[in-house]
C-alpha cells in the first residue's frame, strides 16, 4: 500500500481524534494526577501521596456501599430500559394510524430538561401531596423508605431514558432487509420465530451498543439521585458519583474526590469491556 | 392479523403511551394550576386552568435570548459532531484501518469519566484558551462529550452497508469521498438522524457544563435559565413546570418532522444487501 | 438526501452558526482596564423580591459616580452556588468581584484564601450594630473576611386556629408540643392531618434541625476544645427524641425523612400539619393572597427541652470580596454601603428578608410598615450559628448520613454517633 494512500485513509479519522485528544484528554489527565495527591485548599495541603488515596479507598466502607448501589441501579435500570425500549420499538415499527404522532410523543421524556425531570419526580413521589400515592390510593413513603428509595429512582430513570433506547433500536430495525421476513414467512415461520431468528440476531449489534451507552450513563447517575434523595436515607441510595460530588464540591477534598472519580471510571471501563468483547464478535460475524 | 392479536397490540400501545405521557401530562396540569392549588390533591385537575405560569415564563426578560442561545448551542453541537464523526466513522467502518478496535476503545474511554470530575479541569483549559463564558465553550464541551457516542453508533450503521456496494462504486471510478456522499450517507440516514436527534437533545438539556462554563446572561442556555427560577428557599413549581413544557416542545417537534426519515431510510433506497 | 442541496444548506447553516458563535463570544465581556467607569460584578442568589436590589444598587451608583454594578444571578440551590464558587475561585477567576455567600461557607472560603481581608477597611462602628452571632462567622484568626447582609433563624409555625380551638398556648418545650399535637390529632380525627413536620431529608437542613434539638437540650456538636460532643448524653437524648417523634410518639409522619423546606411548607400551607419547623420566609408566603393559612397560622420560637433554653439555628447570607478581583477598593465600598443603616432598612422594607443590622427593626417607619411578630425578632436574637470552623462542611458531610440513619430508624443514636464521632475526631486531627 502506498504511504499517501494510507495517510489519506487516516485523514478521515484525524480531525475527530485530534479534537477529542486536545479537549478531552487534558481534564482526564488532570483528574488522574489529582488522584495521587492529597489536595485540600482549606487545610492548605497539596502534596503527592502516591497510592495512599487508593489504599484508603479500599478501606472506605462508604465507597463500597456507593459501589453496590451504583451496580444495583445500573443493572436494574438498564435491563428494564432495554426490555421496555425493545417492546416499544417493535410496536412503533408496525403500521398503524397515528404512528407518526406516537413516534414523536415517545421522545418526550428524553426531551424534558434533566434539571426539571428530577425535581418533578420528587414532587410526584412526595408521600403527602404526591400524585402517585393519590392515584394508587396508598401511603408509601417512596423516597424515605430504604426499601423503596432506590427503586423509585430507578423508575424515574427508566421513564427518562427509555426513549433513547427506542430511538436507536427503531433506527436499527430499519436496516433489516424486508426480504428476509418475506422469505421466512413463505417458509411458514410465525411471529415469534421471525423475532427470534431474524430480528434479534440482526439487531444484536445495535442492542449491544445501546446497552453499552446506557450502562455507561447509568453507572454515572448523579442529578436524579442527588435531587430525589440526596443519597439518603442514611446513604442507602448514594451512588459513586454522588459521593464523589460531595467530596469534590461540598467539602473540597480534590485529591480523594478525584480518586473516587477514577474508581467510577474503572468500574465503567470494566463493564464496557464485557460489552465490547461481545460487540466485536457480532461485528466480525457480520463483516 | 387475527382480531385478538390486533387488540393486544392496541392495548400494549395504550400502556406504552400511558407510561410515557402520564408523568408529562401531570407536568402540563401542574403548569396550568393556580398557585394556591399546587400543594393540594384533590382536585386532580385545576378548578380553573390558568395561563399565568406560561406568561410569566415567556415574559421573563431575556427568555428569547436564552432560547436562541440553546438553539445555537444544540445546533452547533450537532453540526460539529457530524463534521467530525461522519468521516471518522466512515474510515473506521469502511476503509479497513489498522488498529480500528483500539482506536474505537480509546475514544470510548474519553467519555467514561463522570462529568463532575472533569468539568473543573475543562474550565481551567477554557480559561487558557480564552473562550470561557461563550457559547463556543459550551459547544466544544458538548461535542467532546457526545463525539464518542456518535462515532460508535455511526460506525455501526455504516458497517451495515454491504462492502460489495463500496467496492463496486470504487471500481466505477468513484472517489472515497464520492462513495461517502452518494452511497454511504443516503443509506445511513436512519442512524444519522437518530444520532443527530439524540445529540441535539443532550446538548439542549445539558446543565453542568452549561452552568460552569458560562457566567453572563448572553451565554446562558435554557436549563441554566430554568435553574434560576427558584429562590433560595421557594420553588415556583408552576413556572418550572411551564418552562419545562416549553423547553420540551421544540425537540418533540423535531422528532415529528424527522421520524418519517428515521423509519423509512432503507426502504426508500432500492439497494439491498 | 439530495447531496447538492444538502451541501448548500449545510454550508450556509454552518456559516451562520460560526458567525453567531463568534458574535456571542465577544459580547458580554467587560473591558478590564482603561478609562470609563469601573464595572463590578455582583454574584448573588435569587433572594425573595430580589428585583428590588436594582433600586438599591442604583442608589449606590448615584453616590459613587465611576462605579457601575452588574448583577449576575446564581442558581437557587446552595449546592450549585457552592460548586460554582469552588470551581471559579479554585481557578482564580477574576470576572466577578462581590460574592453572596451562605453563612457556613465564609470560614471555608476565608481559609482557602479566596476572600479579601476586610479588617483595615471596615470600622468597628460599622460592625457594631450587626447581629453578633452572624458576625462571628466572618472572623477567622482575628481577621474579618465578610459581612452579614441578612440573617435567617429557625422558627416554629403553628396552627393558631387549632390551638385556640383546644385552648392551647404555643408550646415552649418539645414535650409540650408533643402533648398538644397528640391531643389535637386525637380529637380532630383527620387522617390527613399531621402533628409536626420538619426537614428530615439527608441534607444540610437536617443538620440545622437536629442542632436545634441538641442545643435545646444543652448539648452541641462540638464541645470544649472543639472536640466532638456527639456521644454526650444531652446529644443522644435529643436525637432519641427526634426518632421517637416519628416512632412511638406518632407525632411526625414517617415522610418527614424526605422533606426539605418547600415540601414541609406545602404540607403546612395546605392545612395538613399542626406544627412546622421552618425558616422565616414561610411567614411571608403564608400571608400571600390566595393562601388558605392567612390569619390561621402563628409563629413562635423553636421549642427547647425542660430546664434548657431555645437555640434556633442561624442561617443567612454574607457578602465578601473576591481575592482575585481587580477592583477591591470599589467592591469594599459596596459592602460598606450594603451594611449601613439606610440600606439595611430598605432591605427590610422591600426585599422580604431580615437584615443583619439589629437597629433597623426599631425604626418607627419600619414598625409602622411591617407588623413583624415579636417572636420572630426574639428568634433572631437567640439564634446561634452552626460550629464556626473552616471544616464545618466536612463535619456536616459526616453527620448527614448518620442523622438520616437516626430519623429513618436505621441506626440508634448511639450507633450512629459512634460512627460519626471518630471520623470528625480524625478530621480535626489532620488540622
Amino acid at each position: 500500500m502506498l504511504w499517501r494512500e494510507r495517510i489519506g485513509r487516516y485523514g478521515y479519522l484525524a480531525p475527530a481524534a485530534l479534537f477529542a485528544a486536545s479537549i478531552a484528554l487534558v481534564p482526564i489527565l488532570v483528574t488522574f494526577w489529582l488522584s495521587f495527591h492529597r489536595q485540600m485548599p482549606i487545610f492548605g495541603i497539596s502534596r503527592f501521596v502516591g497510592l495512599e488515596n487508593y489504599r484508603f479507598l479500599l478501606e472506605d466502607a462508604r465507597f463500597w456501599n456507593a459501589l453496590g448501589n451504583t451496580a444495583y441501579f445500573a443493572a436494574f435500570s438498564v435491563v428494564l430500559e432495554l426490555g421496555l425500549g425493545l417492546t416499544f420499538a417493535l410496536l412503533l415499527n408496525r403500521q398503524f394510524r397515528g404512528r407518526a404522532v406516537a413516534r414523536a410523543l415517545v421522545l418526550i421524556p428524553w426531551a424534558v430538561p434533566n434539571v426539571v425531570a428530577a425535581r418533578f419526580w420528587e414532587w410526584v413521589y412526595n408521600a403527602d401531596f404526591g400524585v402517585l400515592n393519590y392515584l394508587l390510593g396508598i401511603k408509601i413513603n417512596w423516597l424515605g423508605d430504604p426499601l423503596w428509595a432506590l427503586h423509585a429512582a430507578i423508575l424515574a430513570d427508566v421513564w427518562k431514558t427509555t426513549p433513547f433506547v427506542v430511538l436507536l433500536l427503531l433506527a436499527g430495525l430499519q436496516v433489516i432487509p424486508e426480504e428476509l421476513y418475506q422469505a421466512a414467512r413463505i417458509d411458514g415461520a410465525n411471529a415469534w420465530q421471525l423475532f427470534r431468528h431474524i430480528t434479534l440476531p440482526l439487531l444484536k449489534p445495535v442492542i449491544l451498543l445501546v446497552l453499552l451507552f446506557r450502562t455507561m450513563d447509568a453507572a454515572r447517575i448523579f442529578d436524579l439521585i442527588f435531587v430525589l434523595t440526596g443519597g439518603g436515607p442514611a446513604n442507602e441510595t448514594e451512588t459513586l458519583v454522588v459521593y464523589a460530588y460531595k467530596l469534590l464540591y461540598r467539602t473540597l477534598q480534590f485529591g480523594y474526590g478525584s480518586t473516587l472519580s477514577v474508581a467510577a471510571f474503572l468500574f465503567i471501563l470494566a463493564l464496557s469491556l464485557a460489552y465490547l468483547h461481545q460487540l466485536r464478535r457480532a461485528w466480525e460475524l457480520r463483516g | 392479523m387475527p382480531s385478538w392479536q390486533r387488540l393486544g397490540v392496541l392495548l400494549l400501545l395504550a400502556a406504552m403511551l400511558g407510561f410515557i405521557l402520564g408523568p408529562f401530562l401531570w407536568q402540563v396540569i401542574t403548569a396550568l394550576k393556580p398557585t394556591a392549588e399546587l400543594g393540594q390533591l384533590p382536585p386532580l385537575l385545576p378548578s380553573r386552568p390558568t395561563g399565568q405560569h406560561f406568561s410569566t415564563v415567556l415574559g421573563t426578560p431575556g427568555f428569547l435570548r436564552v432560547f436562541l442561545n440553546s438553539v445555537v448551542v444544540a445546533g452547533g453541537t450537532v453540526l460539529l459532531v457530524f463534521l467530525l464523526s461522519v468521516p471518522a466513522a466512515y474510515a473506521l467502518a469502511k476503509l479497513g484501518l489498522r488498529g480500528r478496535n483500539p482506536i474505537l476503545a480509546l475514544l470510548l474511554c474519553l467519555s467514561m469519566f463522570p462529568p463532575i470530575a472533569n468539568v473543573a479541569p475543562l474550565y481551567l483549559l477554557f480559561i487558557r484558551l480564552g473562550i470561557r463564558d461563550s457559547l463556543l465553550a459550551v459547544v466544544l464541551a458538548h461535542s467532546v462529550y457526545t463525539l464518542p457516542f456518535a462515532v460508535w453508533i455511526l460506525t455501526n450503521f455504516f458497517q451495515e452497508i454491504p462492502d460489495d456496494l463500496y467496492r463496486a462504486a470504487r471500481v466505477d471510478g468513484c472517489s472515497r469521498l464520492g462513495v461517502l456522499r452518494h452511497i454511504v450517507l443516503p443509506l445511513a440516514v436512519p442512524g444519522m438522524l437518530s444520532v443527530g436527534l439524540l445529540v441535539f437533545v443532550f446538548s439542549w438539556n445539558e446543565f453542568l457544563y452549561a452552568l460552569t462554563l458560562t457566567a453572563s446572561e448572553s451565554a446562558r442556555t435554557l436549563p441554566v435559565a430554568i435553574s434560576l427560577f427558584p429562590g433560595v428557599h421557594e420553588i415556583p413549581w408552576g413556572e418550572i413546570a411551564a418552562a419545562a413544557v416549553l423547553a420540551t416542545l421544540p425537540t418533540v417537534l423535531l422528532m415529528f418532522i424527522f421520524q418519517r426519515r428515521i423509519i423509512s431510510g432503507l426502504t426508500a433506497g432500492a439497494v439491498k444487501g | 438526501m439530495r447531496p447538492r442541496a444538502s451541501r448548500l444548506t449545510v454550508s450556509v447553516g454552518l456559516g451562520l452558526l460560526i458567525l453567531g458563535l463568534l458574535f456571542s463570544a465577544c459580547t458580554g465581556r467587560r473591558s478590564r482596564e482603561g478609562s470609563g467607569p469601573v464595572t463590578l460584578v455582583f454574584k448573588h442568589a435569587k433572594h425573595p423580591r430580589y428585583s428590588y436590589l436594582r433600586q438599591l444598587i442604583d442608589q449606590f451608583e448615584a453616590e459613587n459616580p465611576g462605579i457601575r454594578i452588574r448583577e449576575e444571578i446564581l442558581p437557587a440551590s446552595t449546592d450549585e452556588q457552592h460548586q460554582f464558587y469552588v470551581i471559579n475561585l479554585g481557578a482564580e477567576a477574576d470576572d466577578f468581584d462581590i460574592l453572596d455567600m451562605d453563612i457556613i461557607w465564609v470560614p471555608e472560603f476565608a481559609r482557602a484564601g479566596w476572600l479579601v481581608d476586610l479588617t483595615p477597611h471596615i470600622s468597628e462602628a460599622e460592625l457594631e450594630p450587626l447581629n453578633p452571632p452572624a458576625l462571628q462567622a466572618d472572623w477567622l484568626d482575628g481577621r474579618l473576611y465578610a459581612v452579614p447582609w441578612f440573617v435567617d433563624a429557625g422558627v416554629l409555625y403553628y396552627r393558631k386556629d387549632l390551638l385556640d380551638k383546644y385552648g392551647f398556648e404555643p408550646p415552649r418545650t418539645y414535650p409540650e408540643l408533643v402533648r398538644q399535637a397528640r391531643h389535637i390529632l386525637a380529637r380532630e380525627n383527620d387522617p390527613r392531618l399531621n402533628g409536626f413536620v420538619w426537614q428530615g431529608m439527608q441534607y444540610e437542613g437536617l443538620v440545622c434541625v437536629a442542632l436545634e434539638f441538641i442545643r435545646g437540650n444543652g448539648g452541641d456538636l462540638l464541645g470544649a476544645g472543639a472536640r466532638p460532643a456527639l456521644t454526650a448524653p444531652a446529644t443522644l437524648e435529643a436525637l432519641e427524641f427526634m426518632d421517637a417523634l416519628i416512632g412511638e410518639q406518632g407525632v411526625s409522619p414517617s415522610l418527614v425523612t424526605t422533606l426539605n423546606e418547600e415540601a414541609s411548607r406545602f404540607i403546612f400551607q395546605s392545612g395538613r400539619a399542626i406544627f412546622m419547623r421552618n425558616w422565616p420566609y414561610v411567614w411571608r408566603k403564608l400571608q400571600e393572597p390566595g393562601s388558605s393559612m392567612a390569619g390561621r397560622a402563628g409563629l413562635a420560637v423553636v421549642p427547647h427541652f425542660p430546664g434548657h433554653a431555645s437555640v434556633p439555628t442561624l442561617g443567612g447570607f454574607h457578602l465578601g470580596v473576591n481575592a482575585y478581583s481587580h477592583h477591591k477598593k470599589e467592591a469594599i465600598a459596596f459592602l460598606r454601603f450594603m451594611i449601613r443603616y439606610s440600606s439595611q432598612k430598605e432591605i427590610l422594607l422591600n426585599l422580604g428578608v431580615l437584615p443583619a443590622h439589629m437597629e433597623v427593626y426599631e425604626d418607627p417607619e419600619v414598625q409602622e410598615a411591617l407588623a413583624l411578630p415579636a417572636e420572630l425578632l426574639a428568634a433572631l436574637s437567640l439564634a446561634q450559628p452552626r460550629p464556626v470552623t473552616p471544616y464545618y462542611l466536612m463535619i456536616s458531610q459526616i453527620l448527614q448520613p448518620e442523622l438520616s440513619a437516626v430519623v429513618a430508624g436505621i441506626r440508634s443514636p448511639e450507633q450512629a454517633m459512634a460512627v460519626a464521632a471518630p471520623q470528625i475526631e480524625h478530621l480535626l486531627e489532620i488540622r
